[in-house]
């Protein structure tokens, strides 16, 4: 599975933290979202999807969803 | 059309068209019935506003998510005039009112603003927090212990806690909270005319100016500290009336959620002892204490909700909505939907959760909802360790009920004893 994360979007809420703080943290500038692992375990797995779907500004993208022999995260800083 | 929404259309014919706020039984933080009703008959309701005419009501999580995070349905303009609305006056939080700048951009500026003060209140910013709000609640109970029960949960514990946080957050003097109050409620007002409205604002800003003055020459790490360091790159990056904005907006919104989140939900808990007893056993776990606090923000109704008004016509489930309608949104109609969170009406710490509409969504959704969720459980943890047996000193019938008169609802004092 791979999570996109659109930072533009990303309002600083921090609910990706609460929901897998293995993985999300939120820089220290402007509370936006930050990754802790690119490659997280696949125990991680239940709390990214979860972080993916709590998020209240549609922040992530998901690709691959049914591939789950690994979990890839990264972000993407372009301009929508 | 089809056949579905002609019944709707039919059944809306036949009953008249409900008014909104769906009343709360007297005494009571029961979600109305009517909830339930409109979701299954109608879950887009046309329904009769206080002021200015109709308006939509989604009822079901999926709608009401939607529609807070959808950039169609922005947040209402002075500009838009006379719109459906609940207040007297204008909208609260539109553009030139108190606590606009925030509110009520709908734009990329937006998120730009907002993460300028961000870094105050990040996950790690709250956490930082805790130890201090421990200390606060510990010392008011120290204080409620002294003078011997009953107490009163509202005045005595709930507002100091998120009151002491703002202050010092902000960096503002917390011996002018009567100041700080007093806008808060005039802001949430829907009783006030615009021109109280207006009278309260050019009070609180002039109270800041001087402060803000002292933060621009020497600014604190706080928020107050945070701003001004923006407005000195220039106005692309905040403008003079966006940093008074933001003060405003934060203390609209920092401490009257959280006093009356806490109040109503002891409101609720303290009249099902079997609950209070098993939130104890949560209290030690962070991780239950976290879970167990979402569960109670769930279920407890603060407010009458929030307005939208479609820029374009927006498809919200069968419904159409034309364009330049106004939409309420109300938290708790999405947090008691029952095929999000099966048996809504009761309480259970040990729910495979779901994401709570508490904190709303899209760009506007809180951005105190860490520090929130942070107070809220320290305040449930304080109490409870310290005062294991407490409980509601009067009849539910009994307890002081806030006036009809603001955007927020519930009882006005918490008499209770342990
Ligand atoms: C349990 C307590 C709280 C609840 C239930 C709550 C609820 C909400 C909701 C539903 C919204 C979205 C409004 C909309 O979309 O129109 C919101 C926005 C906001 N809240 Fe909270 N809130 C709470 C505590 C706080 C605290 C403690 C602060 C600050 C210290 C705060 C600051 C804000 C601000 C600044 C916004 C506007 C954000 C924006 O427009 O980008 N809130 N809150
Ligand atoms: S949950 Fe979404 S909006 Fe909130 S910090 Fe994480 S990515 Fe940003």
């Amino acid at each position: 599975m791979k999570v996109t994360a659109l930072r533009n979007r990303c309002i600083a809420s921090g609910t990706c933290v609460l929901a897998a703080k293995a993985v999300f943290s939120q820089r220290e500038s402007d509370g936006v979202v930050e990754l802790l692992q690119e490659h997280p375990s696949l125990e991680q797995l239940q709390k990214v999807r979860q972080a993916v779907a709590a998020c209240p500004s549609q922040v992530f993208v998901v690709e691959e969803e049914d591939n789950l022999s690994e979990l890839t995260l990264s972000t993407n800083d372009e301009e929508m | 059309m089809s056949q579905e929404q002609q019944t709707h259309i039919d059944k809306t014919n036949q009953q008249e068209i409900p008014s909104f706020p769906f009343p709360f039984a007297d005494h009571s933080l029961q979600v109305p019935d009517e909830y339930d009703r409109l979701r299954q008959q109608c879950p887009v309701a046309r329904v009769h506003m206080p002021y200015g005419g109709d308006a939509f009501v989604p009822t079901r999580y999926q709608e009401i998510g939607q529609a807070f995070a959808d950039p169609k349905c922005g947040a209402i303009r002075a500009s838009d005039g006379d719109v459906p609305r609940l207040e007297a006056g204008k909208v609260t939080g539109t553009e030139g009112s108190a606590a606009s700048e925030l509110f009520s951009v709908s734009n990329a500026r937006h998120n730009k603003l907002r993460r300028v003060i961000a870094p105050a209140f990040t996950v790690s910013a709250a956490n930082k927090l805790r130890s201090r709000v421990v200390d606060v609640t510990n010392a008011l109970v120290d204080a409620m212990e002294r003078s011997g029960p009953p107490a009163d949960l509202f005045e005595d514990y709930a507002i100091q806690v998120p009151m002491t946080v703002l202050c010092e957050m902000l960096g503002i003097p917390g011996e002018d909270e009567h100041l700080y109050r007093e806008s808060a409620h005039t802001m949430i007002s829907t009783t006030a005319s615009l021109q109280e409205k207006q009278v309260q604002a050019t009070k609180l800003m002039q109270y800041l100016a001087p402060i803000i003055k002292e933060a621009q020459t020497n600014p604190q790490e706080n928020i107050l500290g945070l701003l001004v360091r923006a407005q000195k790159q220039g106005d692309e990056v905040m403008t003079e009336s966006e940093m008074y904005g933001f003060a405003m907006a934060v203390i609209g919104a920092g401490f009257e959620t959280v006093s009356t989140t806490f109040t109503n939900s002891a409101f609720i808990l303290l009249q099902q002892p079997e609950v209070v007893a098993q939130l104890r056993t949560h209290l030690e776990q962070p991780d239950q204490l976290a879970n167990a606090i979402e569960e109670i923000l769930r279920v407890t109704p603060i407010g009458v909700g929030r307005p939208r008004i479609t820029r374009e016509p927006v498809q919200l489930g069968e419904t159409t909505v034309p364009a330049g309608e106004v939409l309420f949104l109300t938290t708790h109609g999405a947090n008691y939907d029952p095929s999000v969170f099966p048996d809504a009406r009761e309480i259970r710490f040990d729910r495979d959760m779901q994401p709570i509409m508490s904190f709303g969504r899209g760009i506007h959704a809180c951005l105190g909802q860490q520090i929130a969720r942070m107070e809220l459980q320290v305040l449930w943890q304080t109490l409870l360790t310290r005062l294991p047996n407490v409980r509601l000193a009067v009849a539910p019938s009994e307890v002081p009920w806030r006036p009809d008169e603001t955007l927020t609802f519930g009882p006005e004092h918490l008499p209770v004893t342990w």
